[in-house]
C-alpha cells in the first residue's frame, strides 16, 4: 500500500524538507498496512480453507454412494475392534518405550507375523459373516495349515525373486563402481536387477527357452554366485532389529497399523487361482500365461517387460497366484521407495512418512491394482519412482564426491565382478558418461518397455536436469521443447483428441521457437555447462533407447514394416480377417454352392 | 570455407530428411495403450470397409477432397459456435458426432469417457476436479479420493502466507475451478443415478431432496445452483472461444501451466535447488499426464506418491507456526484421517452389489475355499462363472476354430487366444457386418464360413457407455437382436437365469439369455451351427 505514493509526491516531500518524517510515516504505514493485509489474508484463507474442505468432502460423500453404503452395511465391527485394539497396544508399546530400547526381538519378522495374524483373523471374521448366507463350514486345523503353507510359500518365492534381482543389480552397480550400501541403492539395485532379469528372459524367450528347467538353474546360479551378500541380506532382514525413531507417535502407529491391515487384506486376496478384472483377464495376466504356453515371446502386443517378469509365476512356480504376487510386488516396493524419499531425502518426520504411505496405499485405485485387477502399473510405478530416486541420489550434494568410487565396505561383491569392472570397455563407458546417467537411461528405457506412458518421465527428468543447470528458464525451455515433441509426434492422439485442436500444427512451431530461444539464451550465458547438459541429455536418450530397441526389432521382424504402429505393436493379434476378406470368402462359398 | 559449406549442406539435408521422417511418424498415433484398444484398433482396421478407410486415399478424386475440405471448414465454424454447458454440449456433440463407424468412434466411447464430453476447454480445465470426484467415470479402479484436490490449494495458501496477492490468486483460481467443474459435473440421485448439472435438474434435485430428508445432498445442490448461476457468463465466454473443436485450448493450458509453475517457484524460492528440481519434475510429469492421458489415472500414478510426499513436506512444520498454520494443520490431519477411515471401510465392506449380502465380501467365498484347500481351480471358475467350464473345454478342444468375443473377459481361459479370438469389444466390427448383410442368420453364416465357431458375449457391455449419444448401447441392442432366436446359433452356456411359466401356471427357472430375466448374469457363449 505504501508504494502507492507516486514519485512526484515523493519529490514534493523531499523538497519540503520533511523527508525524514515522510519516510518514517511511510514505513509505519506500510508495516501497518502489511500487517493488516496479512491478517486479512489469513482470516480469508482460513474461511476459504474451511469452505473448501467442507464442500469437497460433502460433494465427495454425495458422489460416492458406495462409501455411505459401506458404512450403512458395515458388518465387521468385531474385526475393526480387533484392529483398533492392536493399534492401541502398538501405540502404548511405543509410549512406554518398548520400541525405543531397540529390543533385539523387534525384527521384520514381527510385522510379517502380525500380517499373518491379521489374515487369519479377517478370514475368520469373513467366515462368520458369509456362513449366514451360504454354506461355509468352520475352518479345520488342516484348512488353516494349508493356508499358512500357501502364504509362506508365496512369501518365500517373492523373496527368492527379489534376492535374485538384487544380486543382478549389485553386479551391475559393481561393474560401474557405484557405492551400493544405502537403502536407496538397494532399491535401485532391485530395479536394475529386475530390468536385467527381464532382459535375460527376453533373449531366452526368442529361442523358446522360457522353461522351468532352464530358469531355476539360472536363478539358483545367480543366488549362489552372490551367496555372501545374500546371506548378509537374509541376516539383516530376519535378525537385525528395526530402529524406531524417537519421534514415533500415535499417528505413525495408526498409519503403520493401517498399512499392515491393508497389506494383509491385499495379500490374502491375491492367493487365487484365476485373476479378476477385464484388463487383467484379457491382457495383463493373459500375456504371462501365453508366454508360459509358448515358452517364449508372444507375437504382437506393445512391449511387455513387466509381463515377462510376471510370467515367472507361471513358468517357475506353476500357478497364477505367483504371477499375481509379482504384479503386486511393484506396489510394495513403491512403498519402500516412497519411504526413502520421504524419510531420507525430504527428512520428514517418521509419522508423516508413514501417513503418506498409508494415504497412498489405501487409495481405492491402488488397492484395486494391488488385489483385484493386477496389471503392470504398479510395476511401472516402482520403476518410475526408482528413476526419480536415482536422479535425486545422483544430484544430491553429498553424492558429488562419491561418484565413481567403489565402496570399500562392499567386500561381498564377487571377485569376478571387480575384475570385470576394470575391463577397458566398461572403463571407457564410465569415462564417456556418468554411471548414474547411464543407469537412469537404462531404467527409463526399461520402463518404456513396460508402458509407453513412461515417456512422460523422460521429458520430466531432462527438464529437471536443465532446471538444476539453468533454473526455471532451463526448465521452461525443456517444457517448450517437450510440448513441441508431443505435438509433432501427435502423442496427444491417445484419446483421438488431436482432431479437436485446430491450431496444434502452428502451436508446435511456436513452442519450438520458444524452446530454442530459451536454450540459446542459456547457452549464451554459460556455454560450457550448457554443452555438457546437452551432452548429458543425448546420452540419457541413447541409453533410454538401448533397452527399448530389442522390442522394436522383435516387432519389426514380425511385421516387416517400418511404420510406427507396426514397430510399437508388432503383429496384430487375433485372426487375420477383415470385412472385405470375410465377404469375399462368403461370396466364393455362395458361388460354389450354386 | 568449402568444408564449412559442405557441412552446412549436410546439416540442412539431414534436417530435411528428419522432418520428412517425422512427418511420416506423426501420421501414426499412440492410441493403443490399453488392452481393449489394442484389440479394438487391430480389428477396426480390418473392420473398416476400404471405401471408408481414411488411409486409403489413392482412389479419391480431387472433387471429393475439395468437398471434404469444405465440410471440415464448415464443421470448424459450427464447432466454434457451440455452447459449453455439459448437458447442452453433450446433446450437441451427440448430434455432431453422428456415429461414423470409424476408429475414432470407438476411442470416443472407450477412452474419452475418462475425460468427459463437455466442450474442449472445460473438458481439460475440469480434469483435476473430475478425476478426484469421479464426475466422468466412477468405480474403485479410478478412485483416488479427495486428498490431492483438497490439500494442493490449502498448501499453496500456506506457502503464500507472506505473499497475500499470490494467496488471493490461489483462492480465486480454486473458486474458478469449483465453478466450472460443478457446473459441468454430475449429481448422484437414488444412490446410483447420475444426472448432469443444469438448471432444470438442479431444481428437480432440490425438490426431490429437501434439507430435512437429505441435508448433505440438499446443501450441495444449493451451492451447485449458486455456482451454476455464476458460471453462466463464463459459459458464454467459453462458448465464444471454444466448442467441440478450437484453437485456444492448448495455448491456454500452456500459459496456465507456465503461470502456475512460476507462481509455485516464487513460493518456494528459498528452498534447496534439488527440492525445486523435484517439484519441477513432478509438475511436468503431471502436465504431460494432463495433456496426453485423457484423464486415465493409472497412466499418471507417479504424480500421486510424489504429490502426497510434497504435501506432507509442505505441512510438516505448519503446526509449529502461528494460529494460521496450526488451524491448517488440524484441518489437514483430521481430513486425512477421515479419508483413511473412508478408504478402509470402503475396502472392508467391498460393496459391488447392493443385496442382502452387501458389506460381507471382504473376500470372495470361492477364493477363501481355494486358499484353505476346500476348492480346486476348476471349482473356483465354476463358482464365478456357472456353466462355463464345459463351454470353455469345448472351445479349447476345438483348437483350430475361431472365436468372436464381444466384451468378455474369457481370453485368459482360451488356448492360443492371441491367434484365435477376434475381439470386438465395442461392436465396431459387428456394425460393419450388419451394414453389409440383412439378416441375422446370414451374419452367422458369414462368420461360420470364415472359420468362426463360437461367440462370447458380455451381457453387461452396455454399462461402459458414457457417451451422450449412447452409441454403445444402441449397437449392443442391435447385437442382442442378432442373437435373439437366431436359428444358426446354439447357446452353450450362460449365467443369466430367466423365469419360465408353464401353461399350468407353474414357475421354474433356467439358464437362458432371453425371457423374463430373474438373474441378469454376465456372459453367454454360443456355438455357430
Amino acid at each position: 500500500m505504501g508504494k502507492d505514493f507516486g514519485k512526484d509526491k515523493e519529490l514534493f516531500f523531499k523538497n519540503a524538507q520533511i523527508y525524514p518524517y515522510f519516510c518514517a510515516f511511510k514505513s509505519e504505514l506500510f508495516a501497518f498496512n502489511m500487517k493488516s493485509v496479512n491478517l486479512l489474508y489469513k482470516i480469508i484463507a482460513i474461511a476459504f480453507a474451511l469452505f473448501w474442505v467442507l464442500f469437497i468432502m460433502l460433494d465427495y460423500w454425495q458422489k460416492h454412494p458406495l462409501i455411505w453404503l459401506s458404512f450403512e452395511n458395515f458388518r465387521y465391527t468385531g474385526l475393526s475392534v480387533f484392529y483398533l485394539l492392536t493399534t492401541i497396544l502398538f501405540t502404548i508399546g511405543v509410549y512406554i518405550g518398548f520400541f525405543r530400547k531397540q529390543k533385539k526381538w523387534l525384527t521384520w519378522i514381527i510385522p510379517y507375523l502380525t500380517m499373518i495374524l491379521f489374515m487369519y483373523v479377517s478370514m475368520y471374521a469373513y467366515q462368520g459373516q458369509i456362513s449366514k448366507f451360504i454354506e461355509f463350514d468352520t475352518f479345520t486345523l488342516n484348512n488353516l495349515g494349508f493356508f499358512l503353507f500357501k502364504v509362506l510359500r508365496l512369501s518365500l518365492s517373492l523373496l527368492f525373486i527379489v534376492m535374485v534381482c538384487r544380486s543382478l543389480g549389485r553386479w551391475i552397480f559393481g561393474l560401474f563402481k557405484i557405492n551400493g550400501q544405502s537403502i536407496a541403492t538397494s532399491l535401485i539395485q532391485i530395479a536394475i536387477g529386475i530390468a536385467t532379469l527381464v532382459t535375460i528372459l527376453f533373449y531366452l524367450g526368442i529361442f523358446g527357452l522360457l522353461r522351468d528347467f532352464i530358469l531355476w538353474p539360472v536363478c539358483l546360479l545367480i543366488l549362489g554366485l552372490d551367496y555372501k551378500a545374500n546371506l548378509q541380506f537374509l541376516k539383516n532382514l530376519l535378525l537385525k532389529p528395526i530402529v524406531v525413531s524417537e519421534d514415533f507417535n500415535w499417528l505413525g502407529a495408526l498409519s503403520f497399523s493401517l498399512l499392515i491391515i491393508i497389506i494383509s487384506i491385499n495379500f490374502t486376496q491375491i492367493i487365487r487361482p484365476i485373476p479378476t478384472g477385464f484388463d487383467a483377464l484379457t491382457l495383463y495376466m493373459n500375456l504371462p500365461s501365453l508366454i508360459n504356453d509358448y515358452s517364449g515371446l508372444v507375437q504382437g502386443y506393445q512391449p511387455y517387460n513387466w509381463s515377462l517378469f510376471m510370467s515367472l509365476g507361471f513358468i517357475m512356480f506353476y500357478s497364477t497366484e505367483y504371477a499375481l504376487a509379482l504384479s503386486a510386488l511393484g506396489g510394495l516396493l513403491s512403498l519402500l521407495v516412497m519411504f526413502w524419499i520421504g524419510r531420507n531425502w525430504l527428512k520428514l518426520n517418521i509419522n508423516l512418512v508413514l501417513l503418506s504411505l498409508s494415504v497412498f496405499y489405501l487409495m481405492p485405485t491402488i488397492i484395486h491394482q494391488s488385489s483385484k485387477e493386477l496389471k503392470v502399473d504398479l510395476g511401472l510405478l516402482f520403476m518410475l519412482l526408482c528413476i526419480v530416486m536415482l536422479f535425486l541420489v545422483w544430484k544430491s550434494p553429498e553424492h558429488e564426491n562419491e561418484e565413481n568410487k567403489l565402496d570399500k565396505a562392499d567386500a561381498l561383491l564377487p571377485k569376478w565382478i571387480e575384475k570385470a569392472s576394470n575391463n577397458s570397455l566398461i572403463e571407457k563407458l564410465r569415462q564417456i558418461a556418468p554411471p548414474y546417467l547411464i543407469l537412469l537411461g537404462l531404467l527409463t528405457g526399461f520402463a518404456l518397455g513396460i508402458k509407453l506412458t513412461a515417456l512422460f518421465i523422460f521429458f520430466s527428468v531432462v527438464a529437471a536436469m536443465w532446471f538444476l543447470h539453468a533454473g526455471k528458464y532451463g526448465f521452461l525451455g525443456i517444457f517448450c521443447l517437450s510440448v513441441f515433441a508431443v505435438l509433432l509426434f501427435k502423442l496427444d492422439n491417445l484419446g483421438d483428441l488431436r482432431q479437436y485442436h485446430i491450431g496444434a500444427w502452428w502451436q508446435q512451431w511456436v513452442m519450438l521457437a520458444a524452446g530454442i530461444a530459451l536454450i540459446v539464451y542459456i547457452l549464451l550465458k554459460d556455454r560450457e555447462k550448457s554443452v555438457k547438459e546437452i551432452k548429458h541429455g543425448l546420452i540419457y536418450l541413447l541409453f533410454t533407447i538401448i533397452p527399448f530397441f530389442p522390442w522394436l526389432v522383435k516387432n519389426y521382424s514380425e511385421t516387416k514394416k517400418t511404420d510406427i504402429n507396426a514397430i510399437l505393436n508388432g503383429k496384430p493379434t487375433g485372426p487375420n480377417v477383415s470385412i472385405q476378406k470375410m465377404n469375399q470368402k462368403y461370396q466364393n462359398y455362395k458361388n460354389s454352392k450354386k | 570455407m568449402q568444408e564449412l559449406k559442405r557441412k552446412i549442406a549436410f546439416i540442412v539435408c539431414l534436417f530435411l530428411i528428419s522432418i520428412i521422417n517425422l512427418n511420416s511418424f506423426a501420421k501414426n498415433d499412440f492410441s493403443n495403450f490399453e488392452s481393449e484398444l489394442i484389440a479394438q484398433n487391430n480389428n477396426q482396421k480390418k473392420a473398416t470397409p476400404k471405401k471408408n478407410n481414411p488411409q486409403n486415399k489413392k482412389g479419391q478424386n480431387l472433387k471429393a477432397q475439395q468437398a471434404a475440405k469444405n465440410k471440415k471448414a464448415a464443421q470448424k465454424q459450427q464447432a466454434k459456435k457451440q455452447p459449453a454447458s455439459k448437458a447442452q454440449n453433450q446433446n450437441k456433440s451427440a448430434q455432431q458426432a453422428k456415429p461414423k463407424r470409424t476408429k475414432s468412434n470407438a476411442i470416443r466411447e472407450e477412452i474419452q469417457r475418462y475425460l468427459g464430453y463437455e466442450s474442449l476447454l472445460p473438458r481439460y480445465l475440469t480434469l483435476p476436479y473430475d478425476t478426484s470426484l469421479n464426475s466422468n467415470v466412477d468405480g474403485y479402479y479410478v478412485e483416488i479420493g479427495y486428498f490431492l484436490l483438497l490439500f494442493i490449494p490449502l498448501i499453496l495458501l500456506f506457502v503464500f502466507r507472506r505473499k497475500p496477492i499470490l494467496g488471493f490468486t490461489v483462492i480465486l483460481g480454486s473458486l474458478f475451478l469449483l465453478i466450472i467443474s460443478t457446473s459441468n459435473g454430475v449429481l448422484v440421485k437414488e444412490k446410483i443415478q447420475r444426472v448432469n448439472v443444469n438448471q432444470e435438474n438442479l431444481q428437480q434435485y432440490l425438490a426431490d431432496y429437501p434439507a430435512s430428508e437429505n441435508f448433505s445432498g440438499n446443501t450441495i445442490a444449493s451451492i451447485y445452483s449458486v455456482l451454476y448461476q455464476i458460471y453462466q457468463p463464463i459459459n458464454s465466454l467459453f462458448s465464444s472461444i471454444s466448442g467441440e473443436k478450437d484453437a485456444v485450448t492448448y495455448p491456454i493450458l500452456f500459459l496456465l501451466f507456465v503461470g502456475l509453475y512460476l507462481m509455485v517457484m516464487t513460493g518456494i524460492s528459498h528452498k534447496s535447488t534439488l527440492l525445486k528440481a523435484l517439484v519441477s519434475l513432478t509438475f511436468l510429469f503431471t502436465f504431460l499426464w494432463f495433456l496426453l492421458a485423457v484423464g486415465i489415472i493409472w497412466y499418471g500414478y507417479l504424480m500421486i506418491p510424489l504429490t502426497i510426499l510434497l504435501i506432507m513436506y509442505a505441512f510438516r512444520n505448519t503446526w509449529k507456526e502461528d494460529w494460521f498454520g496450526k488451524t491448517l494443520f488440524s484441518v489437514f490431519i483430521s481430513s486425512t484421517i477421515i479419508w483413511l477411515v473412508f478408504s478402509l471401510v470402503l475396502r472392508i465392506s467391498n460393496i459391488y452389489q447392493v443385496d442382502a449380502t452387501a458389506g460381507v465380501h471382504i473376500y470372495d467365498a470361492p477364493v477363501v475355499k481355494y486358499q484353505t484347500g476346500l476348492y480346486d481351480k476348476e471349482q473356483v471358475i465354476q463358482t464365478y462363472f456357472p456353466g462355463i467350464n464345459n463351454a470353455i473345454k469345448r472351445i479349447n478342444r476345438d483348437e483350430e476354430s475361431l472365436v468372436y468375443s464381444v466384451g468378455t473377459m474369457f481370453p485368459f481361459f482360451i488356448k492360443k487366444n492371441n491367434e484365435r479370438i477376434l475381439t470386438d469389444n465395442l461392436l465396431a466390427y459387428y456394425d460393419g457386418l450388419k451394414n453389409r448383410y440383412n439378416s441375422s442368420t446370414e451374419i452367422a453364416e458369414v462368420l461360420k464360413v470364415n472359420g468362426f465357431r463360437y461367440i462370447l458375449v458380455n451381457l453387461k457391455l452396455y454399462r461402459i457407455d458414457k457417451t451422450p449419444e449412447k452409441s454403445v448401447e444402441k449397437k449392443f441392442l442391435d447385437f442382442m437382436r442378432f442373437l435373439y432366436q437366431n436359428e444358426k446359433l446354439e447357446l452353450l452356456g450362460t449365467n443369466r437365469i430367466v423365469k419360465v411359466t408353464s401353461n399350468t401356471g407353474q414357475t421354474s427357472y433356467k439358464y437362458e439369455v432371453f425371457g423374463d430375466i430373474h438373474t441378469a448374469g454376465t456372459y453367454a457363449i454360443y456355438r455357430i451351427k
